[in-house]
């Protein structure tokens, strides 16, 4: 059975990278063939320092150099080839430790004992604060290991962006409930966290552990022997070595360079390609908005929409003839989820005249988290906020002014909103959803909110799933149904609204 | 004060691991051991030796040159060189933000380090463009071309340039302000901010001052570790050309003193923009507390 389970999460996993890895196809077969002859040189090297001919220095691309040849009169092909072998082995140990540390490292970071958490954010902070690239020269000046020590350093920087991820998603799964539930089934522990943080994690991991690692290792290797000092020393070619020798020993514009610096531009690049197909960023795509027709009017004391029209991506959302609200009225708009209620609001919104204003639903999100009140309502346009704040309701004017809109209830938030529409001179409001998310007694003191300002003179529309406030409160009933106005009803009201929102008994 | 005690030890721990004598990889060791084998607490245990490197820390005393200039305490060594770095990688800092700001899908693309090759073929080719005028009496040679002893502004430009681009700090910085943009349009409390729901660059900058922040504390690590080759290859005075020709010339208690100094330097910073984020976002002291 644990077999059984282990061979299809690794068979997801695996799924999961071919799949994303297809749109980097080319990508994937350059680096391959890189890793390849990488290999083939480090297993069977030839002997670098024979190949020093003066009579074929600084030569150009013939059939014995396709290349050309650089100042010494090597060939350039075969030492950029040759190159491939001199970050190698470096890098693949690099992936190694950043898999492993990172891996380890994510899963204490998120773990829920304390000690362990507090223990791993210390290392994460000591090697998030140590620049890797200073630690993997101090490392190999103190330990003259060379580039496979620099590889490992370099690696545990890298490390530190796998368990970034790996704490991001044990996380999100512990928040979802996810890794409760396999608990509940009796799922051993190390399997939780291996099956459903790292391998159900694979393609993020990878491009974090083992892309970044190489790409970094690549880099770092052609920096450092571009340098000397601790990269690759002379005559083993490495692209960095390759294009330092060529600027220092070349009086005049050789070839010698631009090999090694293409096969290091386009690994990188194709390295690049790789790791974003695995983290699956595709190109940014707009979000479509609907498409919003109506023609919307303000005479006679009262707001007309007529010809209401929501299209998106082709299809219909709501269509409606006309629909009144008068100045003084409190009218209710009720309907099934998706029915088209929060886009009748939208469309005479858009259409309608400055004095319009919609307050959306969870209104609390609407108000600038950076502004306290007093300045929010200033902004709008309030000479003495509290005034608009009495207006709406809210008696503890002075608290409410200091406060943050972090620090207010969903009711007190929604009763701001409104004020900051008033205080902009808004006559007609369109209030989606007030009561979402508000328990009876937090939704009563909203609706009075409501009456009172439709007592004063405005013209409210307010969308609602309480069929019961709404007959109580609302002067008139709206349903909409199916992008439909399928009813308007006057007082007084049936005692029971709910059949209106069933098709077979809708007029 | 943790973060920077558990680097020192660290440090000394990997001193501690290396293989072999450590004063035998050192010019003159022998002749310093009696100097230096009591200062590294070199016949004492891992424990006591990263006590003893605590305690000098705390004392001020964070280290002498043995090798590149023999008895000059690192204080006096890397003063004028690490403001002089700090200065290149806060205008790094400052390119990349301002850059970033104009929204450009090429500044998003220049990932990686391909570009610190190129931008070393850019210098080569016009070394050997420079070159191949002198060599036919077209030209004089330019005063800024050939590597001074003395950097020149030019260069210094050159320099931030290529510590912005070639750390990766403007190409991440350009991607995240662009995806920054992206959720800000969004924004229901900046929608609602006029009739039509677009958003201003103008209402968003509020918005940004944020996650800019937190960038910078997240690349400093990588511009100081960029600073180290940039000032290397284009013989620039600075802390990371002393790191460097610290670490080449095995002056290990300068090369450590400098990385604790980074160290330093990248914790206090973000200890400074925790603190900043802090006082600028109100929704962060609830998190905080």
């Amino acid at each position: 059975m644990s077999a059984r389970w282990h061979g299809l999460y690794a068979g997801l996993a695996l799924r999961a990278v071919v799949s994303r890895l297809r749109e980097a196809r080319p990508a994937v077969l350059l680096l391959v063939a890189v890793t390849l002859t990488g290999l083939l040189f480090a297993a069977a090297p030839p002997a670098w320092d024979a190949g020093v001919n003066i009579d074929h220095a600084s030569a150009s691309p013939s059939a014995d150099h396709p290349l050309g040849a650089d100042h010494l009169g090597r060939d350039v092909a075969l030492r950029t080839l040759g190159g491939a072998a001199a970050w190698l082995l470096p890098a693949l140990l690099a992936a190694l430790v950043s898999l492993t540390f990172g891996t380890a490292l994510g899963l204490l970071l998120a773990s829920p004992l304390r000690p362990l958490a507090r223990a791993a954010r210390l290392v994460e902070a000591v090697a998030g604060a140590v620049p890797a690239l200073v630690l993997a020269v101090l490392a190999a000046s103190i330990t003259g290991g060379g580039l496979p020590v620099i590889g490992g350093v370099l690696g545990l920087g890298a490390g530190l962006g796998v368990a970034a991820g790996v704490a991001e998603r044990y996380r999100e799964l512990q928040h979802r409930g996810y890794l409760d539930a396999h608990r509940a089934h009796g799922t051993p522990l190390l399997r939780r966290l291996l099956a459903h943080t790292v391998i159900g994690h694979a393609p993020d991991v990878l491009a974090r552990g083992v892309v970044d690692a190489v790409a970094t290792v690549l880099v770092a290797e052609a920096t450092l022997s571009y340098l000397g000092g601790f990269g690759t020393p002379e005559p083993t070619p490495s692209w960095g070595n390759m294009m330092a020798f060529e600027w220092v020993g070349s009086q005049r514009l050789a070839l010698g360079w631009v090999a090694p610096l293409g096969a290091l531009l386009v690994t990188v690049t194709a390295l690049d390609q790789v790791g974003r197909s695995l983290t699956g960023h595709p190109a940014t795509s707009g979000t479509r908005r609907p498409q919003v027709r109506a023609t919307v009017t303000q005479e006679d004391g009262a707001l007309r929409a007529e010809e209401i029209c929501v299209t998106a991506a082709g299809r219909t959302l709501l269509e409606a003839s006309a629909l009144r609200l008068a100045a003084g009225e409190l009218v209710a708009v009720v309907g099934p989820s998706g029915a088209g209620k929060t886009q009748l609001l939208h469309a005479i919104a858009a259409q309608g005249p400055t004095a319009t204003a919609l307050v959306r639903q969870h209104a609390g999100r609407t108000l600038d988290p950076l502004q306290r009140v007093r300045i929010l309502l200033q902004r709008a346009g309030a000479d003495d906020p509290a005034r608009f704040l009495r207006a709406v309701g809210l008696a503890d004017e002075a608290r409410v002014l200091e406060a943050w809109p972090h620090e207010l209830s969903g009711g007190m938030a929604t009763r701001v909103a409104l004020a900051r529409e008033l205080a902009r001179g808004a006559r007609w409001l369109l209030v989606d959803e007030p009561l979402s998310g508000l328990d009876p007694l937090a939704a009563v003191p909203v609706l009075q909110t409501l009456r009172g300002l439709a007592d004063g003179g405005a013209g409210v529309l307010w969308t609602t799933h309480h069929l019961s406030l709404a007959a109580r409160h609302a002067d008139r009933v709206i349903v909409v149904q199916a992008g439909r106005i399928s009813a308007t009803l006057e007082r007084p009201f049936p005692a029971d609204l709910a059949p209106l929102l069933r098709p077979e008994e809708a007029p | 004060m943790a973060a920077l005690l558990a680097t020192a030890a660290l440090l000394v721990t990997l001193f501690h691991l290396a293989p072999g004598d450590a004063l035998a990889s050192i010019p003159d060791g022998e002749a310093l051991r009696p100097v230096l084998a009591p200062r590294w607490h070199l016949d004492e245990p891992l424990g006591a030796r990263i006590l003893g490197t605590w305690s000098s820390v705390l004392g001020g005393d964070f280290g002498t040159s043995w090798v590149i200039r023999p008895g000059a305490p690192v204080t006096e060594m890397a003063g004028g060189p690490g403001l002089a770095t700090a200065a290149r990688v806060l205008a790094a800092l400052a390119l990349s933000t301002a850059l970033g700001f104009l929204r450009s899908r090429t500044l998003a693309l220049l990932s990686l380090a391909p570009v610190f090759a190129a931008a070393h073929a850019a210098v080569f080719s016009l070394n050997a463009a420079v070159a191949w005028g002198l060599d036919r009496g077209l030209w004089g040679r330019p005063a800024w071309f050939a590597l001074p002893v003395e950097p020149t502004w030019e260069r210094e430009a050159l320099a931030v340039l290529l510590l912005a681009v070639a750390s990766g700090t403007l190409a991440t910085w350009a991607r995240e302000l662009e995806a920054e943009r992206a959720r800000l349009s969004e924004a229901p409390f900046l929608r609602t901010l006029t009739g039509d729901g677009a958003v201003t660059t103008r209402a968003m900058l509020p918005h940004l001052v944020v996650p800019t922040l937190a960038h910078a504390a997240a690349r400093l690590p990588a511009l100081v570790g960029g600073a180290v080759v940039v000032e290397q290859a284009l013989l620039l005075p600075g802390a990371g050309s002393l790191f460097w020709q610290a670490a080449e010339a095995r002056d290990h208690e300068l090369a450590c003193a400098l990385a604790l100094a980074a160290a330093t330097a990248v914790i206090l910073l973000r200890w400074a923009v925790d603190a900043l984020a802090m006082s600028w976002d109100p929704r962060r002291r609830v998190e905080a507390t």
